[in-house]
């Protein structure tokens, strides 16, 4: 593209209007996705969640909305915030939790730890510890699903943190030069580790990193987890019709520190206090009371589902074994032919 | 038998099974159109088109986890380095990403790909293109390094390359890929992990692989005028590592030279050697001794180079040493 | 059912934190996430969340108190329910904790709270009583409780096996010994060494270590082993050379085969030579027959200077200084120091020399400068009673005095028997350099000077 052609933009997507049950659902998965991390957080006060724990608290209608707006045949690449995401695209709460157990029934057999989750059998294709590194798989991904015309999109998920690395404008300079199927959402929760974004960048929209490349951007307020169904759904719409990537930016904040050690002392006074008036589950129930007059029994009984369901996650973390040791080495080089 | 280049056998392999295969490409800087830095891919655009056969722009860390990510989806790509040097930009995406997935997945993400490019000293490209990556990469679990000396095992190796389910670095060299070898026109594969015997002898083993299988042949050529057999073993893989054909020679020869382009700190030939003496302690009649290029970044005037790189002259007199004529 | 909830883990290095400030009151109502209190960490003042619903019934740890990690700090439960029995339990541990005489929680035989079995259903932070729960941990700071990591299945820590199994050539990591049948022996390199040094037949050694490789330990064994009955007779030993032995060994040889040499005696008269050496002793000169022997030597290499010479293969090199090699017994072998320009030094000085040569010799540390380059050699060996003896030339000098003893033999003199000092010496000559001639021209000035002392000094 030249710099005299205009700067195409993102159309709304043509998903139909959700209703009260997909709303519903919706909620109880933010709910689920919650409460599984505060038990995660419990068991990690109790050491039995050790290494790096970093919790997505406040951000789950990024990774919820996103999924209503997926087909199973898209494939997700995160980075190592990624509990909700790999929830959200089908991981089990029971092969989440038993992976920060390090627990052989873990989503990654107990090798991975939080910072790596995979299950291919929902195209759940990882976590990633270096930041901005796995940005560039997911052109790769994008380049697999393309060549061999699967129908899928690859969607890449990363912080604000990730946006200054080289990895991610290289991603971002191939995406588009190769029009893959790739929808990049930058999910801004307002801080890279300590560092606020305006401490470490000039521009405070991430997704205008993809204005250098040619490449459809947009940045949204994602607190609502129907408005990121709809700009997700009209991204990845964008993609999978062969127009090429598209790079967002979802504006969301992280209720926690960066991960179960960090106090998070550098915020702004009152900052946190703020934010929370946003909190998307609050969002999404009042809207739930508001439109879909949902009742008080019927989100206590929710509730108590999900409160059920995370509890059952930890008790079969718990109870399930460790890896063998005699499996070590099982999966260092894969036996050719398999 | 057809005598054909290396160049020619490399891209024999990579043609044979992209035929083979439609989830097989290649990618690269100046791949396509250029025909390649080397004319390694010459003619492979036109039979293959611009989807298998891909021009990158110059951005190594890119490409390299796109490649990643490709395989992670089904396709098993062939990520040419112009040269290896180039690499370091996109080690992250080699370790990090293109060993560990596998493991890391607990086995639910293969990693069939292969990394390839012209590896180690040329002649007078300074200290930036003359890197020996080798070590580099056989420190880590999860990669398949395999550095071939003769068009043969160049087509072979990268056949089995190409269809083996991890990644795997595969060594070229600028030097080599005009040397010229017999290649059948059936088609054969030779197996990652099999070193080969280039030279049999029973005095002592030279251990080497790559462009320097070369260097220590002529030396053994010289160390045979002075009555001295040397075993030359082409290891052709330095990892998986052919233990058994390495610790026969050993147990053959029980005197050892172990020669490793690059430098010597921390090098394959430090690794190779602390095996051998793990396990074949009893079965050597002497010190090992290692021949590497000197430990300094390469310079460019051609008689510092000279002195810094391999020579079949540094292959004898560690020969001579080992064997006790020194 | 009320429970205690505990001091958390809330860094992975902490060990016990410092309760700064209770942020709920008793009988408050918390939520998931709600903080209840801060508390000091090693890395920072965090905040202590509970992640269950449920009632604050009572704060149990103070503001300022340091609780060890996984300590109760407070008891939860439902509003209004009884629990005497925790505050019993409390009191407890609590007692046990401050005695300080408690076993760390790891170590205790039974089982601590914080490893206590928890039912994960209900609330797992929250741990319900245990009857007579033994006192686990001081409330200052001590050693950490056992990390109440889930209990692990039997063979947990079973290491993974290596030893043995085949090698797989997909798996880079091995152990274990690549085996050849043969003959060879099997010994270490220091058994070896060992063997040669103490003269132990390898052949008759049974290897201890692995694979039945022969170890030190194996021929030290043997080695002090008492000599079988039946041979009563001492047995020879090898001993090991050092670096000089060797160096020496394969010089002499060289020399001694390649170099033609013949050997020229004199027998001198040593009277003038024992009158001087008095008469420097009287005046506390400290000079030896070997101080003056050197400047004789010196002096008649000067006036015969083909005789300061070296073979050089097609041409003779003629020194331009008298540069004298005197040799000095050491323990391991013999080294010989030079004094430079000895003609032109006096024999005071020379003596000085020789004795500072010859105690750095002693203690090694001779540079190479200082024991090569020399151009004629001195062996005496008079002090040791020694007559007369031939040396082998020190290369590639071309000359060397053998010195023996000066002694009162019988001598004819003018016809008459008398009491007279003889000293004999005899010159190894190279004789490429130095024909039989020349030699005894050299001998007839040596004579000169030792007959003559008094021309030593002029």
């Amino acid at each position: 593209m030249t710099s005299d052609q205009a700067e195409p933009t993102l159309p709304s997507s043509s998903l139909p209007p959700i209703k009260r049950d997909g709303l519903l659902a919706l909620f109880r998965q933010m709910l689920l996705i919650r409460r599984v991390e505060e038990l995660a957080a419990r068991a990690y006060t109790q050491r039995k969640i050790l290494g790096f724990c970093h919790l997505y608290i406040g951000q789950e209608s990024v990774a919820v909305g996103a999924a209503a707006a997926c087909i199973p045949e898209d494939h997700w690449v995160t980075g190592y915030r990624e509990h909700g995401q790999a929830m959200a695209k089908g991981v089990s709460a029971r092969a989440l939790m038993a992976e920060l157990y390090g627990k052989a029934t873990g989503a990654s057999h107990g090798l991975g730890g939080s910072m790596h989750i995979f299950d291919a059998s929902v195209n759940f294709m990882g976590g990633y510890g270096i930041v901005g590194a796995h940005v560039p798989l997911a052109a790769g991904v994008a380049w697999g699903l393309k060549q061999r015309k699967t129908g899928g999109v690859a969607v890449c998920f990363f912080g604000d943190g990730a946006a200054h690395q080289g990895a991610f404008f290289e991603a971002l300079c191939l995406a588009q030069l190769y029009s893959l199927p790739v929808v990049f959402i930058c999910e801004n929760n307002y801080y890279a580790m300590g560092t606020s974004i305006d401490r470490q960048s000039y521009l405070t929209d991430m997704s205008l990193r993809g204005r250098g490349v040619g490449m459809v951007h947009e940045q949204f307020q994602a607190f609502d987890v129907e408005v990121v169904r709809d700009r997700v759904g009209a991204a990845v719409e964008w993609a999978r019709s062969g127009k090429g990537p598209v790079i967002l930016e979802a504006v969301t904040y992280r209720f926690r520190g960066h991960s179960m050690s960090d106090p998070a002392k550098y915020r702004k006074e009152g900052e946190l206090e703020q934010k929370k008036l946003t909190d998307p589950l609050l969002i999404t129930e009042h809207r739930l009371r508001d439109t879909f007059a949902v009742t008080d029994a019927e989100l206590e009984a929710l509730r108590a589902g999900v409160d059920a369901e995370a509890e059952d996650a930890v008790q079969f973390a718990e109870e399930s074994p460790i890896p063998d040791p005699s499996r070590l080495y099982d999966y260092i080089y894969a036996p050719n032919g398999s | 038998m057809p005598l054909i280049q290396m160049r020619e056998a490399l891209r024999q392999a990579m043609s044979e099974e992209m035929r083979r295969d439609p989830n097989v490409f290649l990618m690269g800087e100046e791949v396509a159109y250029y025909d390649g830095a080397y004319k390694v891919s010459q003619g492979m655009l036109a039979e293959f088109g611009p989807d298998r056969v891909v021009d990158t722009p110059i951005s190594e860390n890119g490409f390299a986890g796109l490649g990643v990510g490709a395989a992670m989806a089904g396709m098993r790509p062939i990520i040419e380095f112009m040269t290896w040097n180039f690499s370091l930009v996109a080690y992250d995406q080699i370790i990090n990403s293109a060993a560990r997935i596998y493991q890391m997945s607990a086995g639910t993400y293969k990693m069939p790909m292969v990394f390839r490019g012209a590896n180690g000293h040329a002649e007078n490209l300074g200290s930036q293109h003359s890197t020996a990556v080798d070590s580099l990469y056989a420190h880590f679990p999860g990669l398949k390094v395999v550095s071939p000396s003769t068009p043969y095992d160049a087509k072979g190796l990268l056949k089995s390359a190409i269809r083996d389910d991890n990644p795997v670095i595969f060594l070229e060299s600028e030097l080599m890929y005009g040397f010229k070898g017999e290649v059948p026109e059936e088609e054969y594969l030779i197996p990652i992990g099999k070193a080969d015997i280039k030279r049999d002898g029973t005095d002592l083993v030279i251990v080497c692989w790559g462009k320097h299988v070369h260097t220590c042949l002529r030396a053994a050529e010289e160390l045979a005028k002075q009555g001295i057999s040397a075993l030359v073993l082409d290891l052709r893989t330095i990892r998986p590592l052919d233990h058994e054909a390495l610790f026969a020679a050993v147990a053959k020869t029980h005197r050892v030279v172990v020669v490793q382009e690059g430098f010597p700190y921390a090098g394959v030939g430090a690794e190779i050697i602390a095996r051998i003496q793990e396990s074949c302690f009893d079965l050597l009649d002497g010190p090992i001794v290692r021949v590497t290029n000197r430990d300094v970044p390469q310079p460019y005037a051609t008689n510092l180079e000279k002195l810094v790189i391999i020579t079949a002259e540094r292959v004898i007199d560690a020969a001579l040493t080992v064997v006790g004529r020194k | 059912m009320p429970s205690f909830f505990l001091m958390p883990q809330a860094t992975p290095t902490m060990t016990s934190g410092v309760l700064g400030r209770w942020v709920v009151a008793e009988g408050a109502a918390v939520s998931p996430q709600t903080v209840l209190a801060q508390v000091e960490t090693d890395k920072a003042t965090m905040d202590v969340e509970i992640f269950d619903k449920t009632v604050i019934l009572k704060l149990l740890a103070k503001e300022g108190d340091e609780v060890p990690a996984s300590f109760p700090i407070a008891i939860v439960g439902d509003a209004g329910e009884d629990i005497s029995g925790l505050l019993a339990d409390y009191a407890k541990m609590k007692a046990g904790a401050d005695a300080g005489a408690a076993p760390s929680a790891a170590a205790s035989p039974a089982a601590p709270v914080a490893a206590a079995p928890v039912p994960v259903a209900a609330a797992p932070v929250v741990v319900p009583p245990v009857a007579a729960t033994p006192a686990v941990a001081p409330v200052v700071a001590g050693p950490a409780p056992a990390p109440s990591v889930p209990s692990a299945p039997a063979g947990e820590v079973a290491p993974v096996q290596w030893m043995g199994k085949k090698l797989d050539p997909s798996v880079m990591e091995i152990r274990g010994r690549y085996t050849v049948a043969g003959p060879r022996i099997v010994a270490s390199p220091l058994a070896k060494a060992m063997a040669t040094d103490q003269g132990v037949d390898l052949r008759k050694v049974k290897g201890s270590g692995p694979g039945g490789r022969i170890v030190a330990e194996d021929v030290e064994k043997v080695a002090k082993a008492p000599a079988a009955p039946s041979s009563s007779r001492p047995v020879d030993s090898s001993v090991r050379v050092t670096q000089m032995r060797k160096t020496i060994a394969r010089r002499l040889t060289e020399v001694h085969q390649q170099v033609p040499v013949f050997y020229l005696t004199v027998s001198l008269d040593a009277a003038g030579l024992v009158a001087l050496k008095d008469q420097a002793g009287a005046r506390g000169s400290k000079i030896s027959y070997n101080d003056l022997v050197l400047k004789a030597v010196a002096r008649a290499l000067r006036d015969v200077p083909e005789c300061n010479a070296a073979w050089q293969g097609d041409s003779i090199l003629r020194r331009a200084t008298v540069d004298i090699g005197v040799a000095v017994a050491l323990p391991e072998g013999l080294i010989t120091p030079v004094v430079r320009d000895a003609d032109r030094k006096g024999v005071a000085e020379i003596a000085a020399e020789v004795r500072a040569l010859a105690a750095k010799a002693k203690e090694g540390k001779l540079l190479p400068e200082e024991y090569t380059g020399g151009s004629f050699t001195v062996s005496n060996l008079g002090m040791f009673g020694i007559e007369s003896f031939t040396a082998i030339l020190n290369p590639p000098e071309a000359g060397i005095l053998a010195v023996g003893g000066v002694e009162q033999v019988p001598v004819v003199e003018a016809g008459k028997l008398t009491v007279g000092w003889r000293m004999k010496a005899t010159m190894t000559c190279d004789h490429r350099v130095i024909d039989g001639a020349l030699g005894a021209r050299f001998l007839q000035a040596f004579r000169a000077y030792i007959e003559s002392p008094a021309l030593l000094v002029l």
